[in-house]
């Protein structure tokens, strides 16, 4: 085997917290829309390359979910 | 983010990327002989007194010798502003020599010699007090400009807080508002108008009769004229009245836009009229860097996020409001909190943790600020974690390698990539390697000899 596989995607390094969030968005999305391509290591992730945006926006999504704001 | 920053050129930059003709005609001024004389780096300044009065031309090599051999960079630099602002006229001798000399400009010689010698006169004197009248006082003279100046702002950043309307007409702020504030629907402060916010009153200054004297054409007004005279009231006394009627119809109708900024106060007597410079208007010509009074501070900010400014203007809530949560407005005191939405707003707009972190040092209170820290690190450390979180994931664009055949072609494989600094992650067991799109190429490159 010559192989030598080369897969374009983007590379996520951030701590071990923010990777299980993103795993576990992986894992509520539909087979035809996972979007990481490898888990690297538990604080690695490699994913495809459209799908920056979307985890991005997940990821301020939960950060509002997670702060507690004083009615005014 | 686009990277534009907000640089407060200096005047005299702005005076050198004239075209020739224009500067020819502004050394036809005495006064702006002289400004460009005290703009000039020392040495500049030593070249040209010393040349002054003699007629005739100084061979670069001459000129050399008058400097250190280690003040040569300096040498160089004098003499390219000389040159640039036309001051040297530059002539290569058609002798077999070939050798570089320089000459002063006549004009600008001329002129300069006169303003030395009988000293000069300014094309209008101050009026005597039996006509004027009572003046304002320097202290009143220097709050009416900073509340004009403030007025100005805060129609600027298109707060609904100003009181006094100015006269600058709609597209007159649209230019000066360019970069400062986002170009949508509901305008709003970008990352370059929060810094500008930020900036020294007289750097603000810079920023915004600059862009006033690169939009003069547009408005029919002859940039010359309009630097020619700005020059010109920085040699004005502060406090004095000159009489309005010693203007031409131009220069009158800018001096009511300087009016709006708080450059000059214009007053109205029973039969003349007159216009008073303040601080603001005889700073002009002086460089940037020596006129960096220090304005006193305001800001008191505690260990529980509260923070507290003594401060009646209503242009400081509008900066405190870009961080934080105006909680209470009283007559000279704002109460606000820095809360983590307000600060994520913030961010968002570009504004970064040490900004607002140095704005609160910057401006703390006489009272806190002999004290280190003078803004609780409490808070400041909280402010850059706030950031950092919303940091928290780096992504970059990048190609997975695994499959290899050898650990001889993997090994060389990451060898490679760390040559190109482009090596993200590698995992020596599994043979997979992660490199930056950037380097892709090279590496598929690399890898395709590897394989034959």
């Amino acid at each position: 085997m010559v192989g030598n596989a080369s897969t374009e995607g983007v590379f996520i390094a951030c701590d071990i917290l923010m990777a299980q969030l993103i795993i576990h968005l992986n894992d509520l999305k539909a087979p035809s829309e996972k979007f990481i391509i490898r888990v690297l290591d538990e604080k690695h992730l490699f994913v495809l390359p459209d799908a920056a945006g979307m985890i991005r926006k997940a990821i301020s999504m939960s950060r509002k979910r997670n702060s507690f704001q004083r009615p005014s | 983010m686009p990277q534009v920053r907000i640089i407060a050129k200096n005047f005299m930059d702005m005076v050198a990327a004239l075209p020739a003709m224009k500067l020819d005609i502004l050394y036809e001024n005495p006064f702006i002989c002289e400004a460009i004389l005290r703009s000039l780096p020392p040495l500049a300044k030593k070249y040209v007194t010393q040349m002054l009065f003699s007629e005739g031309s100084i061979t670069a090599k001459l000129l050399e010798e008058w400097v250190l051999p280690d003040g040569s960079t300096k040498h160089r630099v004098s003499i390219d502003r000389l040159v640039q602002l036309r001051i040297f006229t530059e002539s290569v001798e058609s002798g077999r020599k070939k050798e570089k000399s320089y000459r002063l400009n006549p004009t600008f010689q001329a002129n300069l010699q006169k303003r030395i010698t009988t000293g000069g006169v300014l094309p209008r004197e101050p009026m005597p007090p039996s006509l004027t009248g009572r003046l304002p006082s320097l202290e009143e003279l220097e709050k009416y400009a900073l509340e004009q100046w403030e007025c100005f702002l805060l129609h600027l950043i298109n707060s609904g807080q100003a009181e006094k309307v100015t006269s600058f007409s709609p597209s007159m702020m649209r230019v000066f508002q360019r970069g400062l504030l986002s170009q949508s629907k509901d305008p709003k402060l970008t990352e370059s108008g929060f810094q500008f916010l930020l900036m020294e009153t007289n750097a603000q200054l810079w920023y915004i009769i600059r862009e006033y004297i690169s939009n003069s054409e547009e408005r029919g007004v002859d940039p010359v004229d309009l630097i020619s005279f700005l020059l010109e009231l920085s040699f004005h006394m502060t406090g004095k009245a000159y009489n309005l009627n010693t203007l031409t119809d131009v220069q009158r109708s800018t001096l009511s836009d300087l009016a709006d900024l708080g450059l000059v106060k214009l007053q109205k007597g029973r039969n003349d009229s007159w216009f008073i410079p303040t601080k603001l208007a005889t700073n002009l010509s002086v460089s940037l860097a020596d006129s960096s009074t220090r304005k006193q501070g305001s800001i008191v900010v505690e260990t529980n996020f509260r923070v507290y400014e003594y401060s009646a203007s209503k242009l400081h809530s509008e900066i405190l409001r870009l961080f934080s949560r105006v909680e209470y407005h009283l007559p000279n005191l704002i109460v606000a909190a820095i809360t983590k939405e307000n600060l994520y707003g913030a961010f968002e707009n570009g504004i970064t943790a040490d900004q607002i972190v140095s704005f609160l040092q910057q401006n703390a209170h006489p009272r806190v600020a002999q004290r280190t820290p003078s803004v609780p690190e409490n808070v400041t450390d909280q402010i850059r974690l706030w950031e950092t979180d919303l940091n928290r994931v780096e992504m970059s664009p990048a190609h997975l390698y695994d499959d290899f055949h050898s650990r001889e072609v993997f090994e060389a494989a990451c060898d490679l990539a760390r040559e190109w600094s482009g090596l993200l992650w590698e995992d020596s067991d599994k043979m997979r390697v992660v490199v930056k799109a950037e380097i892709h190429q090279n590496m598929r490159d690399f890898i395709r000899g590897q394989r034959q």
